[in-house]
């Protein structure tokens, strides 16, 4: 199942594209959380989320949660822009995770 | 100095016991080592696949959201998403799970074709424009290049977890056991030797003992 979380215009977008479990939310930090433990629950394979909507300091957490705790691949949870362009808030999230791993920063 | 491992026994079955680990750990080290090594070069490559990836996507949905503005101000906003409501939405999802040397990581597969044809979309064509048929395609291709993104973004993760864990056991091994082994190793040896120098002055004084009562008998 793929899943999409973010502002009116996201959701237009990936409904025309065929996705059938869209959320439109604006700037609503409680809702996120709750929609993603919902589709963490019901078993979603990849859910789409705006990096404005994730860079929310209590999604940010729980997102962090989740890839942390899951056992399994899924759900992947992936930060994409919205209609205003790219934060690098997503491209952030990767980075980090590099630098950890390897121990500097690479360019 | 590392510190030695406690509670051992100063006696040779122990010094054995302790260089068949030592041996042991180094071998597990090197193995690691290697391992580590493979796995920084996997992790390396995806790397770069990411990043192109992210770019990507980036400019693809930049593009789509453009072609929604143009949809909306040709049919209208209220009209884009009613329309977006009756689209066909039936995209679904196959995931599997292929393996880059022991770490799991996710495959994702749109089922069928996901840009589709005109009379798929399921909504009306008499009610829309070309705008948003233009629309609906960018948004198909780039919930294509997002799986993918999501797919390679998943490996990072994985991959980067395991080159941690990699990484702490063959520092773990190289700093903390293997000179913690060597120490104790050193401690016994020093203490059997020491034990042998005092047996051997033992014995020196017994035999001149033993020569000094001769003597007076």
């Amino acid at each position: 199942m793929i899943a999409v979380i973010g502002d009116r215009e996201t959701a237009i977008g990936f409904r025309l594209a065929g996705v059938r479990d869209t959320y439109e939310v604006e700037h609503d930090g409680v809702e996120v959380v709750r929609l993603l433990d919902k589709l963490v629950r019901d078993g979603a394979t990849i859910i789409l989320i705006t990096e404005r909507l994730a860079a929310e300091s209590h999604v940010r957490a729980r997102i962090r949660e989740i890839n942390g705790t899951k056992r399994e691949v899924t759900p992947i949870i992936i930060e994409i822009p919205d209609k205003k362009g790219p934060t690098g808030e997503g491209a952030a999230e990767i980075e980090l995770l590099i630098r950890r791993a390897v121990g500097v920063a690479l360019k | 100095m590392p510190d030695i491992i406690e509670g051992v026994s100063p006696t040779r079955m122990e010094l054995l016991r302790l260089s068949r680990r030592e041996k042991l750990a180094e071998k597990g080290h090197d193995l690691l080592r290697e391992k580590r090594d493979a796995l920084i070069g996997e992790f390396l490559d995806v790397i770069g696949e990411v990043r192109d990836m992210r770019k990507e996507v980036e400019a693809k949905l930049n593009e789509a959201f453009e072609f929604l503005i143009i949809a909306e101000a040709l049919i209208g906003v209220e009209q884009v998403r009613q329309l977006s409501m009756t689209a066909m939405r039936d995209i679904s999802l196959d995931s599997s799970i292929r393996s880059i040397m022991g770490v799991q990581v996710p495959i994702l597969e749109l089922s069928g074709e996901p840009v589709r044809k005109l009379n798929e979309r399921g909504y009306s064509l008499f009610d829309s424009s070309a705008a948003l048929d233009r629309c609906a395609r960018s948004f198909e291709e780039a919930l294509e290049l997002i799986i993918k993104l999501g797919e390679v973004e998943e490996a990072v993760r994985k991959l980067a977890i395991e080159v941690e864990k990699t990484k702490r056991r063959v520092n773990a091994l190289e700093y903390i056991m293997i000179p913690r082994l060597k120490a104790t190793r050193k401690y016994i040896r020093m203490r059997l030797e020491e034990m042998e120098r005092e047996n051997f002055t033992r014995l020196k004084k017994i035999k001149a003992m033993l020569e000094r009562r001769s003597e007076t008998e």
